[in-house]
Parts: structure tokens; C-alpha cells; sequence
């Protein structure tokens, strides 16, 4: 049997103009986590510079300076890094909870669903920058105390996510099928009920990780999160809001950095949504 | 071998009720290999349930259900559980019984490879076999379930079913969500696969014309109850029982045409499941009914040879 070679879903993903204008959105933000991550800046993000403060963009100072004189530029790249740090690690770990906790109460129902349930309705109660505040407050102020306060706020949303669809799934015969043919509880759990939930999964890991971004810089803003004089995007606008009347740069790139991130997240998830959904692609 | 069904009831309970429905109200049969035994009944008659029991879907609230001897639902060994069934279900609904991100040989695939019934090197071999034996075509295996007709779908249904290799096949109503142009096609792979492969079938259906082309015994249900049992011919040519009359006489018949038929329609809707009628389920809708009826709960009593009936008032 000689077969056409088969299209994988990383081809159909790459056929998708939101797809190919997200990745290259999120690549470069990725590069600049990178070269930050790296020391490969212009400048030092944490040098003040007295002489250049609140210089408009230049040769020398990309972005243009703030009130200390520090280079924009580096900093906003700084704040790529440690803002997405945050948010992928926060998101990976309520995605992974999440979703193990939506599948499972909503495939076995039951008592153990209820408990998934109320659990969720339990941190649901709590307005959600409230209680990342009080996570963090008990926790710290490391980045890693951020992320894991971040991920308590945002598992509900991903159970959520999960166990709906699940719920209508498991009662479909493909699924009853798996069942009379023996197969195991992981099988039909990983095999035929996951793969059926979860466009609406990446979705929401897109979106979600755009929100980490504005929840991290939300307890940046209110102190606790990112400290000065390090930076991270949503520090940088907060601390730019004085300022923006008279030294719109200092404003004006780190939120562009946070659109294009956020705008790049969604085009992925659009992008994956479209590659992951046979019915979807065309042909 | 032997399907032997006896003493099976199902009752659902409601939620917020406190009346169980009565889904299937003491069924009683055996099935020899080979056979196929055709089921009709009307809506909510109890053949779905029934037929689910059988794969071991659901599981009765009293009575055994057993294949080969082998209790389907002995918890010490529940054959669906610890091997793969030798008893498998073709569903109604075409569009949601298939994987929609599964291509349909890998559907087919899985089945073969997580049983271990063929060597690794042998799998592909099987699926693109299985694919032939009920016509499609090698090349559409990795088509996806929705780059397929509704007749296609019902075919890679049945090459799923037939890949664990089952003795037993529960049909509930295989071809009822079909076209009719396809219904025909779909029917007579299923005969042709029944002499190949020597299957026992159980043919589900509330549509006389349909279980008369492949069964050899029709088993007539009414609100969760057999009350008619027998050959094909026996049954439909001699019915005894008012209900199978009525269903007979309610066939769509190609001699006639126009209104020159009389059609004898029943009376009254189908009891309630929830509160159901003293003595016989069918006396209010029977037309020779005496009082007797709403008292003597019927059960099956050979007429002749293989036809059964629970009637009273049939000598």
C-alpha cells in the first residue's frame, strides 16, 4: 500500500493566516524573553541614568528612558521575560490541574463531581484579584509565589472548561462504543473523550495566558508581584501613568507589548483550534 | 451457544419521583447461534434498554442475562471487562457512534491492536480486510468520519463492531437513520456478513418490513414486555395477539393504493411507564378484552412449536 503522505495538524495549523501571524507574533515576544534572559540588552534595565531621564525615543535609547533614566527598551524586554515566565508557568499548572480535575468528576460523576464542583465554586466565590493577594501575601514575592497564586485563581475557570464539554461527550456512542469494546477507563478517557473537549481547552490556555499577563502586572501595580526596581510589563504602565501626559514612550511600548502579546496568544489559540478540528480544515 | 435472557427487569428511578419507570418488565428468551432474532416495538417500548442490557451497558435491576453460559453481569467476571466482548452493538445513529477526530481505520485499528487479535505487522492488513468485507474502499481509510455518507458511516460502524470479532451483533435499528435508497444496501451487507462470518444477530427495529427480510424469529415487545413470540412466518402470517395486529395491519403495502385499504389504527396512547395498568398492559387498547384482563397479568404460553403468546383470550 503506497499512501499520499499524510498532513499532520502542525501542516493544517501553518495554513491558517491568524495561525502563521500569531506564531510569528508570539516567537519574536519569545526572542525577546530570550535575549533578556540571556544579557543580551543595550543596556543594563536597572542602571539609572539621571543625565538621560525622560529622553524620547533615539539611537541610544530605542524606546526613550523614564524617570530614572533607565533604557525602555531593555526594560520592556526584562518585563517580556518576567511577565511570561509568570504567565506560562501559572497557566501550565491550572491547565494541568484543571483539567485532570474537570475530566475526571465530569466522566465519573458522582460524589467525586460534586466535591470537583463545589471546589471550584469555593474559589469562584473569592474575586479573583482578592484572593491571588491574600495567596501571594502568605506565600511571597518570588516569582514562582506569583505564578502558583495566579494558578489557584485561574484552575475553576479550567475545570470549568473541561467539564462541560466532557458532560455531553461521554454520553455520546463513540464513547459507549469504547465501552463495549473493552476498553479501558484511561483509553476512553484520553482517546476519545480529551481529544473531543479540547478546542475549547486551547482557547481558553490562550486567552488565559494574555489575563496571567494583566494579573501579574494588577499585584505588580498594588505591590506585591514583581518588586521595583525590577521590571515587568504591567509594573512599567503603572509606574508610566504620571508620566504619560508628557512622556507618552514610557507608556505607549510596554502596553503595545502587552497587546501584541495578548492579540499574538489569541491568534494561536485560533490557529490551533482550526488545525486540532478535522471537520475545520480545509482541504 | 446460546443468548438465554430470563426473569430481566429493568426499572430506572427519577431523580425528584419517587415511581421508578418500568423500563423492561420481565423479559424472557433464549437465542440460539446463528439465529438472528428480529425485536419490534414502538417508541419506548423498552428495545433500546433491552438491547443495551445485552452488550452489558446497562445492567438489570433483577433477572440474568447470559452468552454462552457465561453471565454477562456476574461481577466476578464480567466478560466486558476482563476481555474483549464477543457480543458487539451497531448503533442507531451513524453521525455520533464514530470518533470524529479519529480517522476510521485507526477506529478500526484500536480495536484490533488493543485486543492483541492480530501481530503488529498484521494490523493494517486487517483494517484494510475489515474495510472491504462491508465495502469501502482501501483508499478511505484515513478519511475522517465526517468526509463520509450516513450509509458510509453505518458501514465503518459495522467493520468496528465486526474487528473484535463477535459471535453476538445487536443491531438497534442499523439502518432507521439511513436513506432509503441506502437502507436496502446497508440490509443486505448485513445478511451477506451473517452467512460469511456465521453471526447471531438481534435485529432491533419498529419497522415490520425491515425485521422480515433478516430474521428468522420476531419477538413483538410492548411496553417492556414480549407478548408475542415466533418464527417470521408464523408471526406475521398468523398473528395472534390484538397489539402484532395492529402492526401488521398499520405496514405500508405496495399491492394497494390510495385509500382502497382499510387501515385499523388503536385507540388510546401507550400507558405510562411510571404508573402502569393491572393485569395486562394492553387491555385498554385491546378490542377483545374482557374484565378479566385488567386483573390476570399475562405471561408467554406456547400456542404451536415456536409461537408464544401472552394472551388470555387466544385458545
Amino acid at each position: 500500500m503506497s499512501t499520499v503522505k499524510e498532513k499532520n495538524w502542525v501542516n493544517y495549523y501553518f495554513q491558517s493566516v491568524s495561525g502563521i501571524v500569531g506564531a510569528v507574533l508570539i516567537l519574536l515576544v519569545l526572542i525577546a524573553s530570550l535575549a533578556s534572559a540571556f544579557g543580551i540588552l543595550p543596556h543594563d534595565p536597572l542602571e539609572q541614568n539621571p543625565v538621560d531621564a525622560l529622553k524620547g525615543p533615539s539611537g541610544t535609547y530605542w524606546f526613550g528612558t523614564d524617570q530614572f533614566g533607565r533604557d525602555i527598551f531593555s526594560r520592556c524586554l526584562d518585563g517580556v521575560r518576567r511577565s511570561m515566565t509568570v504567565s506560562i508557568t501559572a497557566v501550565t499548572i491550572a491547565t494541568l490541574v484543571g483539567v485532570f480535575l474537570g475530566v475526571v468528576g465530569g466522566y465519573f460523576g458522582k460524589a467525586l463531581d460534586s466535591l470537583v464542583v463545589r471546589l471550584s465554586d469555593v474559589i469562584f466565590a473569592f474575586p479573583a484579584i482578592l484572593l491571588a493577594l491574600a495567596i501571594v501575601n502568605s506565600l511571597g514575592n518570588s516569582w514562582i509565589d506569583t505564578s502558583l497564586a495566579i494558578a489557584v485563581v485561574y484552575t475553576p475557570i479550567f475545570i470549568r472548561v473541561a467539564r462541560g464539554p466532557v458532560l455531553s461527550v461521554k454520553e455520546m456512542d463513540y464513547v459507549k462504543a469504547v465501552r463495549i469494546l473493552g476498553f479501558s477507563t484511561p483509553r476512553a478517557i484520553f482517546s476519545h473523550v480529551l481529544p473531543n473537549v479540547l478546542p475549547p481547552i486551547l482557547i481558553q490556555v490562550a486567552l488565559s495566558l494574555s489575563w496571567a499577563i494583566l494579573t501579574e502586572s494588577g499585584l505588580s501595580f498594588l505591590g506585591l508581584g514583581t518588586q521595583p526596581p525590577d521590571a515587568s510589563l504591567g509594573l512599567m504602565v503603572s509606574e508610566a501613568q504620571p508620566l504619560a501626559a508628557f512622556a507618552w514612550w514610557s507608556l505607549a511600548f510596554p502596553s503595545i507589548l502587552i497587546t501584541v502579546i495578548v492579540i499574538g496568544l489569541n491568534l494561536v489559540g485560533d490557529g490551533l483550534r482550526d488545525a486540532l478540528d478535522p471537520a475545520r480544515r480545509s482541504s | 451457544m446460546t443468548l438465554l435472557i430470563s426473569e430481566v427487569k429493568k426499572q430506572y428511578k427519577g431523580r425528584l419521583s419517587k415511581t421508578p419507570i418500568n423500563a423492561l418488565n420481565g423479559i424472557d428468551f433464549t437465542l440460539e447461534s446463528g439465529k438472528t432474532l428480529g425485536i419490534v416495538g414502538e417508541s419506548g417500548c423498552g428495545k433500546s434498554t433491552l438491547a443495551r442490557m445485552i452488550v452489558g451497558l446497562e445492567s438489570p435491576t433483577s433477572g440474568q442475562v447470559s452468552w454462552n453460559g457465561e453471565g454477562i453481569f456476574d461481577k466476578t467476571k464480567n466478560i466486558f471487562k476482563k476481555k474483549h466482548s464477543r457480543i458487539q452493538l451497531v448503533f442507531q445513529d451513524p453521525y455520533s457512534s464514530l470518533n470524529p477526530r479519529q480517522r476510521i481505520g485507526d477506529a478500526i485499528a484500536e480495536v484490533v491492536s488493543v485486543h492483541n487479535l492480530r501481530p503488529q505487522k498484521e494490523i493494517e492488513g486487517r483494517v484494510l480486510e475489515l474495510l472491504g468485507e462491508v465495502g469501502i474502499a482501501a483508499d478511505m481509510r484515513n478519511r475522517y468520519p465526517h468526509q463520509l455518507s450516513g450509509g458510509q458511516r453505518q458501514r465503518v460502524s459495522i467493520a468496528r463492531a465486526l474487528a473484535s470479532e463477535p459471535q453476538l451483533l445487536v443491531l438497534d435499528e442499523p439502518v432507521s437513520a439511513l436513506d432509503v435508497s441506502v437502507r436496502a444496501e446497508v440490509m443486505n451487507l448485513l445478511i451477506d456478513l451473517r452467512e460469511k462470518l456465521g453471526l447471531t444477530y438481534i435485529f432491533i427495529s419498529h419497522d415490520l418490513s425491515m425485521i422480515r427480510h433478516i430474521s428468522d424469529e420476531i419477538a413483538v415487545m410492548y411496553l417492556g414486555k414480549i407478548v408475542e413470540y415466533g418464527t417470521w412466518d408464523e408471526v406475521l402470517e398468523n398473528p395472534l395477539h390484538q397489539y402484532t395486529k395492529a402492526l401488521i395491519a398499520a405496514m405500508p403495502d405496495h399491492t394497494t393504493f390510495g385509500n382502497s385499504r382499510e387501515y385499523k389504527l388503536l385507540s388510546g396512547e401507550v400507558p405510562n411507564p411510571a404508573n402502569m395498568p393491572t393485569g395486562c398492559a394492553f387491555h385498554m387498547r385491546c378490542s377483545i378484552a374482557t374484565p378479566s384482563c385488567s386483573e390476570n397479568i399475562q405471561s408467554l404460553r406456547d400456542i404451536s412449536g415456536r409461537h408464544s403468546v401472552a394472551c388470555q383470550e387466544v385458545r
